[in-house]
């Protein structure tokens, strides 16, 4: 990675980076380790709850995520222009989940379980699937 | 390399976002976060096929006594027992006693023996278990009947479906935390100037992701080699990508975001041996913000997977 010479600061960006190397990293970095506790006795008593746990689990995952984002990454201290690189990959992160809910309400049907399916002349033609199982050599 | 171009109007050094002034704007930057966007696509892509696979798994998909691709229909009414321990007895008296009730070959029983205290027999009637549990306890075996429990996908903490360790990948999320925050603190020394501080903190990160690394390692040896699994987690007693969908998903997306790990880590390598030839100062540490930019990303990314893959 090539790197750039960042021209001596005026007042103003000297500044704002004397604010972002004193941001409270070691207060965010508690922060996450509370949150990971948190996360990780919520996940063991909500366990037999999917509803509870998924949303409890995924309300702390954006808080944390959120804190890297915001501190971390320094989304605190940019100008609007990361925003206008971030917004539109958002918009189409969700537009994509929510182009695949189709298929994730597609639910499998035990019809086509291969007990009870005919064996097709199809079926037939292909015969036995390959397995990709590479790690069979390591028990030869 | 052309001078980052630092325009600035007044500012104010509060802790809020800053919207009345610009922080330092640099074409890699800008590059980093252009690349960064094209990966949340990838891992929203990873994470939207994970969720279509799961939803769409069959409701008898696993189960706790037989493995991930057997048709449930034919093998309802079967029960099974769970060996906790051998005991005093020995493990061929025990092995000879399974073989005996289920007439699985050789072979199928040392897997079953191997996965003690996880041991599962199933496809026995009431009668057979019930004798075959009678015949463990006279050669100090200790076996429990196990009923049929069937899952669409398997449970967290289910030591009978999940091979998955909790207690190892939540620590191995700290570490990974502690390492965003040692890189957090490298940028922050050399804003300061302060580049031996620098260096040791980039070293710090090294060692932390190096261990992250090191600790998936183990985890994909003892999964896929090292470890014997009952047979609702794998027909073959290990864990590998092709024994159920659920391996396949775990090991796509784990091994994708270790991939970028390792990345991360060599990067900081080349990063860290910069840094001691004296290379960056408080004017000049573009690449540490944009490594590190990168290092934050992988750390966000496993938050997520963490609580998808692991948790939920």
């Amino acid at each position: 990675m090539s790197d750039q010479a960042v021209a001596i600061p005026p007042d103003a960006v000297a500044a704002e980076i004397e604010a972002e190397s004193h941001a409270p990293y070691l207060k965010v970095w508690f922060g996450l380790l509370v949150f990971t506790v948190i996360e990780y006795f919520y996940a063991r008593i909500f366990k037999d709850y999917f509803t509870l746990l998924v949303l409890g689990l995924m309300f702390c995952a954006l808080i944390k995520a959120g804190m890297v984002g915001w501190y971390f990454m320094h989304l605190k201290f940019e100008g609007n222009w990361v925003y206008i690189l971030i917004a539109p990959t958002l918009l189409l992160a969700t537009i994509l989940t929510f182009a695949l809910m189709p298929d994730m309400s597609l639910k499998y049907d035990e019809s086509e379980d291969r007990a009870a399916e005919p064996e097709t002349s199809n079926a037939r033609a292909i015969g036995t699937r390959p397995t990709f199982d590479f790690m069979a050599v390591l028990d030869s | 390399m052309a001078h980052a171009d630092v325009s600035t109007t007044p500012a104010s050094t509060g802790h809020g976002r800053s919207t009345d002034h610009k922080h330092p704007i640099t074409p890699g930057k800008v590059a980093m976060w252009v690349f960064l966007a094209t990966e949340v696509m990838f891992f929203t892509g990873l994470i939207g096929s994970y969720i279509v696979l799961r939803a769409g798994s069959s409701a008898r998909g696993y189960s706790n006594l037989y493995a991930p691709t057997t048709n449930i229909a034919e093998v309802e009414g079967a029960t099974g027992i769970l060996i906790t321990s051998l005991g005093g007895g020995s493990a061929e008296a025990v092995a000879e006693a399974v073989g005996h009730a289920t007439g699985q070959t050789p072979e199928q029983v040392e897997r079953i023996i191997a996965a003690v205290p996880h041991g599962v027999v199933g496809g026995l009637s009431h009668g057979h278990a019930k004798a075959l549990i009678d015949r463990l306890s006279a050669l100090g075996a200790k076996a429990v009947p196990e009923e049929l429990v069937i899952h669409g996908w398997p449970k967290p903490y289910d030591h009978l479906t999940n091979p998955l360790s909790i207690d190892l990948t939540a620590l191995n999320t700290f570490v990974l935390i502690c390492s965003s925050v040692t890189m957090v603190l490298a940028l922050s020394a050399i804003q300061e100037n302060k580049k031996s501080k620098c260096s040791a903190y980039l070293l710090a990160t090294v060692v932390i992701g190096g261990a992250f690394v090191g600790v998936q390692v183990y985890e994909y040896y003892q999964l896929m080699i090292g470890h014997h699994y009952p047979v609702g987690i794998s027909a073959t007693g290990h864990f590998r990508p092709s024994v159920s969908i659920f391996a396949s998903c775990f090991f796509t997306m784990t091994g994708f975001h270790g991939a970028h790990v390792s990345a991360g880590v060599i990067a900081m390598i080349a990063v860290f041996l910069q840094s001691l030839t004296g290379k960056y100062n408080k004017a000049n540490y573009a690449t540490i913000e944009n490594v590190g930019l990168y290092w934050h990303f992988v750390d966000l990314v496993w938050i997520i997977l963490f609580t998808i893959v692991y948790l939920v």
